[in-house]
């Protein structure tokens, strides 16, 4: 008997282990400065709105950038000024507190210290577009507290091969905000460059500047920049009749 | 003999076991009723707009307690007149551009009774109308929100 008892409880274990409570973690712990990034993108029409909910299961602050216009359906940036707003979604729009006029940067125009809850965040024509755009905003949060570079500028190399109408590209992360400049080094003929955010699910780059650039004639972006994952674009303009190589350096906290 | 017998001992052992184990880890749901509802005020907000065919529209509201979240599409018109199409209501919350709908939904057409119901915790909501490929020509709607009031 004391057996079968044994076979009893170990069969018993056995299946209560497997079916034990799934010991999933529903959020992660750490709310690092790459914590939770979402991308909100979209067409907006003269004098159009639009926005967008997000849920934070965290307290903390909540970064928003407004990193990229374009022309619709192309990659060609467009520089202008739009209301960015961050709110609550109420009836059928986002009820704002906090609205910024804003053209695209890779630095965040609206930070905001959030409860946990769901938030919206709204972008609208201030009366300035003459045309539709593509856009994008990308949100972080919760993000630490920005913070003086610490350390010395990191320079990046991106040396790499163009095809003739090609494009090469590459992501480069930002841990700290501060300065950065991107700088076309070698090339022997004129190129395209962009640089921007990563398109969320995919490799693409939306881009927040785009030029064509001729090496050795100084840095072709620079500004501030937020910590960050951020991409950097490098396309055939015409101006090559056979594949070349470029470099370039990236400088960034 | 003997070993025939215990392993049909050993057999009926395991599953029965197995039959106790696993009716103790039946899944259950999640309890649908808040342990407290709501008894105190009730807000109602009017909801209305057009629908294009296929098109779907969505109202964000807050309830500030747990509680039931009723939801009545009062009228929905097509060419002038009440339509006999039917379309998607579904209570959900705000998330990125759309309303994000689980299960509480329902294919209704209009009328004065509540079509959806649902209990809640306390939080942020948005009622949808969606349609699901009925409608013939825009159409326009109302839809009554009731929930806990402040």
């Amino acid at each position: 008997m004391r057996r079968l008892a044994t076979v009893f409880i170990a069969v018993l274990a056995v299946v209560s282990i497997a079916c034990g409570d799934d010991a999933i973690p529903t959020e992660p712990t750490d709310v690092g400065p790459f914590s939770r990034t979402e991308v909100f993108t979209g067409t907006l029409a003269p004098g159009g709105t639009s926005f967008y909910s997000i849920a934070s299961g965290n307290a903390g602050s909540v970064a928003i950038t407004f990193a990229s216009a374009r022309v619709v359906n192309t990659s060609t940036t467009l520089s202008p000024t739009l209301t960015i707003g961050f709110g609550v979604p109420r009836g059928i729009d986002c009820q704002t507190s906090q609205t910024v006029q804003a053209s695209p940067s890779l630095q965040a125009q609206v930070r905001v210290s959030i409860e946990p809850g769901i938030y919206c965040i709204r972008i609208a024509d201030s009366g300035g577009l003459s045309q539709s755009i593509d856009f994008a905003v990308r949100m972080t949060f919760p993000v630490e507290p920005i913070t003086t570079p610490a350390t010395s500028p990191q320079t990046e190399p991106f040396n790499s091969l163009l095809a003739v109408g090609g494009s090469s590209a590459r992501t480069f992360v930002v841990p700290q905000a501060g300065g950065y400049s991107i700088t076309l080094t070698g090339a022997p003929a004129p190129v395209g460059m962009s640089v921007g955010i990563p398109e969320f699910g995919t490799t693409g780059c939306l881009p927040m500047s785009s030029l064509t650039a001729t090496a050795n004639t100084g840095a072709q972006f620079s500004g501030s920049i937020d910590p960050g994952t951020y991409c950097l674009r490098v396309f055939d303009v015409g101006g090559i009749a056979a594949p070349i190589s470029f470099t370039i350096n990236i400088v960034h906290p | 003999m003997y070993a025939g017998l215990m392993g049909r001992l050993l057999l009926g052992i395991c599953v029965l076991a197995l039959s106790v184990a696993s009716a103790s880890c039946d899944e259950t749901d999640p309890p649908s009723t808040p342990s407290a509802i709501w008894t105190g005020a009730i807000t109602v907000e009017s909801f209305s707009g057009t629908l294009p065919v296929g098109g779907t529209r969505f109202y964000s509201f807050v309830s500030p307690h747990q509680g039931v979240i009723d939801l009545t599409l009062l009228t929905l018109i097509e060419n002038g007149a009440t339509s006999a199409n039917t379309v998607n209501l579904g209570l959900g919350v705000p998330s990125g551009t759309t309303c994000a709908v689980g299960s509480n939904t329902l294919t209704t057409g209009p009328g004065s009774t509540r079509q959806v119901s649902v209990a809640i915790p306390a939080g942020t909501y948005c009622a949808r109308v969606q349609d699901v490929g009925n409608l013939t020509s825009t159409a326009t709607f109302s839809v009554n929100i009731s929930h806990p009031a402040q």
